[in-house]
């Protein structure tokens, strides 16, 4: 490290090319601050891991800035192993239901948190041999998995590293239904405490999940600030003022995004076929669906036979989309489904994504879904009042009819409206005040 | 040539998650695809390949009138499904050879795992895996190799 040269050492189990939720913030938060003349080490799972229990997307690997440096810390997920002859002899014995149950409470022993728990040991190894190596000026630490911010914690007692806490969800808070995943007293509201107390700076995707920090957190309120998602520019490309749809009867609608269960994929099916069989969108319009069904890299057979129930209204299911497929896809359609769970707590990644595009949006999601905040002044958005089968028709019928009247001015805000939400405006504040403390 | 066997612990149920399987795995470029299951199975299609069957008896026995009861102590001790399957596939002369032919073994249950880690001990270096989805890698990337 030379005075010029700050380093940060970014602490985030999924990246590249790994295809978990968080890994394009990761890269692009990494890529950042190389950019800011940083030198950058990220200490991230190997990607071996990835491929056999999360799945991977290798034109991910290509997202990275090549002078950020990635050190791969090891990691198994026992339960996840689909190898019988990786399987452990307890595993055989006993069947894999009981030895799951046994395995994750031990994984719990050394940190509170169902699989990654493991990871503290060799996480807290890796990051003294990389401070001892070429100490750390700072430690940005992404979550979840909540076991990184461990990790940040460590680096700071041992060295007196400043670290700072990322939350890309919730650790205690529910952002689903906003209740608590776990009291104050518990285990994981002791460390998050204790996080809290230590941390230089926290950051937030939302200011809802930012509230309801500071109520619970008070003494950590000067420390919080919201660093929003945003849209990366090396996604798109250069991009174009889109135009309006020049076959307004056969719409092509398209949803990119994982599928988990929290995504209301049973009502939009219904609401897709029952527009239909109303009339509310006309006979040959067309809905692709592309992305994870699912957390991990086994997709789930309920969601799956959800989709092939639905290929006769016209449903198509693609699969993954490749990082460097993703423009594509956007390119092909002519309306954008945003399907999300409820929670006031949710912004969608995916928002941005779909902002960027230029087109028009159809909100499935809950009015109270943070991703309405984004979307507000968004000029091609319409929205279901509930998510229930019926009102999704309806919308999706008022979509066909905003296809039909949208002007080329229309599309001309909208691409301007999604200027403003680029990730680089969410970071470079955050990132030029630390680099300014770091090398005062 | 790929030959895919289906190792399943499967007894007195209806097979059409089954029937599923075997269709993926020929789309996906599998050759041949045979099954070994613990019981006869219902809902078996006429163009399914033959299952070899460990215990064809297994139904007559389990006639008692508390069946949860029953497999609940069954599941519990040594006598139960796991250990039974086990000691039937180690007997059994068909059901090794099929294994020993085969390319990919599917492990279909939980159920069939004591049994599969055994046999995959046992057997050196044929993927015995729990996935369907590694499976259909297996086979693509197979195929790609072969194109």
């Amino acid at each position: 490290m030379t005075a010029s040269t700050p380093h940060l050492i970014y602490i985030a189990w999924g990246f590249a090319p790994a295809r978990t939720g968080g890994v394009y913030r990761a890269v692009a938060t990494a890529n950042a601050f190389a950019e800011a003349g940083w030198k950058v080490t990220v200490v991230a799972a190997p990607a071996e891991a990835y491929e056999r229990y999360v799945g991977v997307d290798i034109s991910m690997s290509n997202a990275v800035d090549p002078r950020v440096t990635v050190e791969r810390v090891p990691f198994t997920w026992a339960t996840q192993e689909t190898d019988v002859r990786e399987f452990p002899r307890s595993r055989a014995l006993l069947g894999s239901r009981n030895y799951n149950r046994i395995r994750s409470r031990l994984d719990r022993l050394t940190f509170p948190e169902n699989n990654y728990g493991q990871w503290r040991g060799a996480l807290e190894n890796a990051l003294e041999l990389i401070h001892d190596r070429d100490p750390a000026d700072l430690v940005v630490a992404t979550a979840n998995p909540n076991v990184d911010f461990q990790g940040a914690y460590h680096l700071h007692k041992k060295a007196g590293v400043p670290f700072v806490m990322d939350y890309r969800d919730g650790w205690r808070l529910d952002v689903f239904d906003g209740g608590y995943l776990f009291p104050e007293k518990s285990r994981v509201g002791r460390l998050e405490k204790k996080y809290l107390q230590a941390a230089h700076e926290v950051w937030f995707v939302n200011d809802a999940i930012r509230e309801w920090h500071r109520k619970e957190y008070p003494f950590a309120a000067d420390k919080m600030q919201v660093v929003m998602n945003g849209w990366d520019p090396a996604l798109f490309g250069e991009r174009n003022v889109a135009l309006p749809v020049a076959n307004p009867d056969a719409p092509r609608f398209g949803y990119l995004g994982t599928i988990t269960p929290k995504v209301p994929l049973e009502a939009l099916m219904k609401g897709w076929t029952l527009a239909k069989a109303q009339d509310h969108i006309p006979a040959a319009s067309t809905l692709e669906v592309g992305g994870y069904l699912g957390y991990f890299a086994t997709p789930r057979g309920d969601l799956a036979t959800l989709l092939d129930d639905a290929r006769d209204a016209g449903v198509t299911f693609i699969g993954q989309v490749h990082k460097g497929q993703v423009a594509e896809f956007y390119e092909r359609q002519d309306a954008l489904v945003l399907a999300l769970g409820e929670g006031r707590y949710v912004t969608s990644g995916k928002v941005f994504e779909y902002v960027a595009t230029g087109k028009p949006i159809v909100s499935v999601h809950a009015p109270t879904n943070d991703s309405s905040n984004v979307l507000r002044d968004y000029p091609l958005w319409t929205a279901v009042p509930d998510v229930t089968p019926e009102a999704i028709a309806t919308t999706l019928g008022d979509t066909v009819k905003l296809l039909h009247s949208a002007t080329t001015a229309d599309y001309a805000r909208a691409h301007d409206a999604g200027e403003t939400l680029r990730r680089d405006a969410q970071l470079s504040p955050r990132i030029g005040s630390l680099t300014e403390e770091v090398t005062a | 040539m790929t030959h895919v066997v289906i190792l399943s612990a499967l007894q007195l149920r209806r097979a059409t998650a089954l029937s599923r399987y075997i269709d993926q795995f020929t789309e996906a470029g599998a050759t041949q695809v045979s099954v070994i299951t613990l019981g006869p199975l219902s809902h078996w299609r006429d163009e399914d390949p033959t299952a070899h069957v460990l215990d064809p008896t297994i139904q007559r026995r389990r006639g008692g009138r508390n069946p949860w009861h029953k497999s609940k102590v069954a599941r519990l001790t040594l006598r139960g499904p796991r250990w039974h399957m086990n000691r039937l596939l180690r007997k059994d002369r068909i059901a090794r050879e099929l294994l020993a032919s085969a390319d990919i073994v599917y492990v279909d249950q939980p159920t069939a795992v004591l049994a599969a880690w055994h046999a995959a001990r046992a057997q050196g270096t044929v993927p015995y895996v729990t996935s369907t989805t590694r499976v259909l890698q297996m086979l693509q990337s197979s195929s790609a190799n072969a194109a």
